[in-house]
């Protein structure tokens, strides 16, 4: 049996070989899709990404980028003379931090409460409903610097639109200086991001209501459930997945907030973001050191709020079983 | 008592009525099936009697009460839905408790009502489930549970068995038949499927069209079928209709066949004076498949047995009995033999016809003549 047992052997090679070289070819197959994708983003996000963190570990300014030296954490803070230095001692910039955190905690909730409203209304049937959606959608569709100057001429204190109506229904008695007060301008900041923002919002959360089972509803109905008892005890927990998603979109869109801010009230330091504070020291002032500086911490705490969400939403998917 | 009492009940889209004047009363405790081909209007009715959809005209009472304008959640129904609508969001015990909840039942009153429905049901084991973890039967159990938590005047089933598989469905079948004998409810249940009709109902409401075809205990419905569809749509394999000419011989009138050889033969009907004035005209004969068989001695003897040389064209073996498909006057007809009845396709054989429960129908209206 010499000779069929070699047989068998050969056989078995062969089989073993074609299907490595099968792997093989599918892992080939993997990588030179993956490639062109994977050159795109080193050259447009890691390098620039590298770049700015190495900057911010140097002196570098607009005039002496290449003969820049390493100074180590300076950038960020340093204490010297009795006194802390850097832009973690710097008032502006926890004032810009203070600015980012009020306009993303008030904007989210706002377009949160307004966007579920207006998916709930564009869920329900009425005649024209996809006119009605289709124009609910055209803030959004609006670019941002469109939009933000439409509202700066509306907002304008002498010229403005908003302070002539408020006039005539005798709601102020003399023009408000929207953009330009330190009460006011940030809150026109925000309304303007929720009018723009809303409708995305109520899209994410109409996309999520529109796949829930509508049958359930008819229960209810029999059973003799409120319908705001329904919302509530149904249609919340089983939109709630969508509702985390969305949210967590807005807030890192939110924390990175420059061009509506920057557009309506340019460098204030009563709206400043802290996208506009690195702006500010990166071009104006052109510390590139020190601007990268503000940049790498924007992308340090936008970085960690991600992970933490990936996290805890990778465990809630894993232990949480079937919602 | 009446339960439930559906008077001369229209309903109309705008496109011409899609139910013609309903009517339908069963006593309390009656189970009523609303049987039909898709497109009758029994889903309709029932989502009627739920208050899910308006009446056109006419009215609907439970028990005394016109509840025509009433909303659903104050009808006193519970409802179980083809897709069994669970909540998804909602473990298998809050889903038969909410109802109770926002009736405001104290919580050890729920409990305890989950724990006799869940145990009549045999789902206590499944309690704290979510119904994504549940297979198709669960979920139904569940969606009865949700049901009968309520303890509701009247239960609306609408076509609950028709997402499961086959021998599931056999299975819960039995359970909803065995629920209704212990607690005597009243029940309303919508299905396409005969055969659920048949085991199920008390009585039956055979639908088409819009109209009620007949309204009836399950054997009157199968012996005694208001007009050809009903005959045709209720039992399977479904009836002979075999085309024949009535002749009056002598005192008698007889329905007039050709057998394998071409040899005319004659049939008797078992009432013959409602057919008396109609000899020499064509009919449609319905003759049920198992009252065509093999010769069996102990039936020999009764009086409207005949026997007829027919052609096997082919055999389907149940296992319990054999389908032979033969042929009579040109159209196809089902037999039901015994396994043992060993003939072949192509041969000519005796076979024996009961013509106790034959009916006949007009062949242009298909309505019944011989009542």
């Amino acid at each position: 049996m010499p000779i069929h047992e070699s047989g068998m052997s050969s056989t078995g090679s062969v089989l073993v070989r074609r299907h490595s070289k099968l792997v093989v070819s599918r892992i080939r197959a993997a990588w030179v899709f993956l490639l062109p994708m994977l050159l795109l983003l080193l050259v447009v996000a890691g390098w620039p990404l590298l770049r700015t963190i190495w900057f911010s570990l140097t002196d570098a300014t607009f005039s002496n980028m290449e003969q820049a030296s390493f100074i180590g954490l300076e950038n960020y803070l340093i204490y010297e003379d009795g006194e802390w230095f850097g832009i973690l001692a710097d008032g502006l910039w926890w004032r810009a931090v203070w600015n980012t955190l009020t306009f993303t905690a008030f904007s989210v909730s706002l377009e949160l409460v307004l966007g579920m409203i207006f998916a709930l209304v564009l869920n329900a049937e009425f005649p024209m409903r996809g006119l009605v959606r289709a124009a609910v959608l055209i803030p959004w569709a609006i670019p941002t610097i469109v939009s933000a100057k439409i509202w700066g001429w509306m907002l304008h204190d002498q010229f403005g639109i908003v302070n002539h109506i408020l006039m005539s229904l005798a709601l102020i008695d003399s023009p408000l200086s929207w953009t330009a007060s330190a009460d006011l301008s940030l809150w026109a900041v925000i309304v303007v991001d929720v009018w723009k923002t809303t409708p995305f919002m109520a899209l994410l959360i109409l996309a999520a209501l529109q796949m829930l089972p509508s049958d359930c509803y008819e229960a209810a109905r029999v059973d003799g459930i409120h319908p705001v008892k329904v919302f509530f005890r149904v249609t919340l927990p089983l939109i709630m997945p969508a509702l985390v998603v969305a949210v967590t979109f807005r807030v890192l869109d939110a924390l990175r907030v420059f061009d509506v801010i920057y557009v309506l009230t340019s460098n204030s330091s009563d709206t400043m973001s802290i996208s506009v504070f690195a702006r500010q020291q990166l071009v104006e002032f052109q510390q590139v050191g020190y601007g990268s500086a503000a940049s790498v911490l924007v992308f340090l705490s936008v970085m960690s709020l991600t992970l933490i969400w990936m996290y805890l939403s990778n465990r809630s998917s894993n232990h949480g079983g079937v919602k | 008592m009446a339960a439930l009492t559906i008077n001369n009940v229209v309903k109309n889209y705008g496109q011409g009525d899609v139910l013609k004047g309903i009517n339908i009363a069963i006593n309390s405790g009656e189970f009523l099936i609303l049987v039909g081909p898709s497109g009758c209007g029994k889903s309709t009715l029932m989502n009627m009697i739920a208050g899910l959809e308006t009446v056109t005209s006419g009215e609907i009472l439970m028990g005394d009460d016109d509840v025509t304008n009433v909303e659903p959640k104050d009808r006193d129904i519970a409802m179980v839905f083809q897709s069994y609508a669970l909540y998804p969001n909602m473990s298998v015990a809050e889903n038969i408790a909410f109802g109770l909840e926002i009736r405001k039942v104290p919580k050890d009153e729920r409990m305890k009502e989950v724990q006799r429905v869940a145990k009549l049901l045999q789902i206590e084991h499944l309690l704290d489930r979510k119904p994504g973890q549940l297979s198709g039967g669960q979920r139904q159990r569940v969606a009865m549970g949700r049901a009968l938590a309520r303890r509701p005047r009247l239960y609306l089933f609408d076509e609950p068995l028709s997402n499961l598989d086959a021998k599931l469905r056999v299975e819960m079948r039995t359970e909803i038949k065995k629920l209704h004998q212990n607690l005597g409810t009243t029940i309303v249940y919508v299905t396409h499927d005969q055969i659920e009709a048949m085991t199920l109902a008390d009585r039956i409401a055979v639908m088409k069209d819009g109209i009620v075809q007949q309204f009836g205990t399950p054997q009157e419905i199968y012996d005694n079928p208001a007009n050809q569809f009903v005959a045709g749509f209720m039992g399977s394999p479904a009836m002979n209709f075999i085309p024949c000419r009535l002749v009056g011989k002598g005192t008698e009138i007889m329905a007039e066949v050709q057998d394998a050889f071409g040899k005319v033969q004659y049939l008797p009907v078992p009432n013959p004076q409602a057919l008396a004035s109609m000899s020499g005209k064509d009919v449609i004969l319905g003759l049920r498949p198992e009252k065509i068989t093999e010769p069996l001695q102990h039936k020999e003897h009764e009086p409207l047995i005949r026997h007829l040389q027919l052609k096997v064209l082919v055999t389907e073996p149940t296992g319990a009995d054999t389908m032979l498909v033969s042929e009579l006057n040109g159209e196809q007809v089902d037999c039901r033999v015994g396994p043992r009845f060993g003939v072949k396709p192509g041969e000519i054989t005796d076979l024996m016809l009961d013509m106790s429960l034959a009916v006949f129908f007009d062949p242009e209206t298909g309505a019944r003549i011989d009542q």
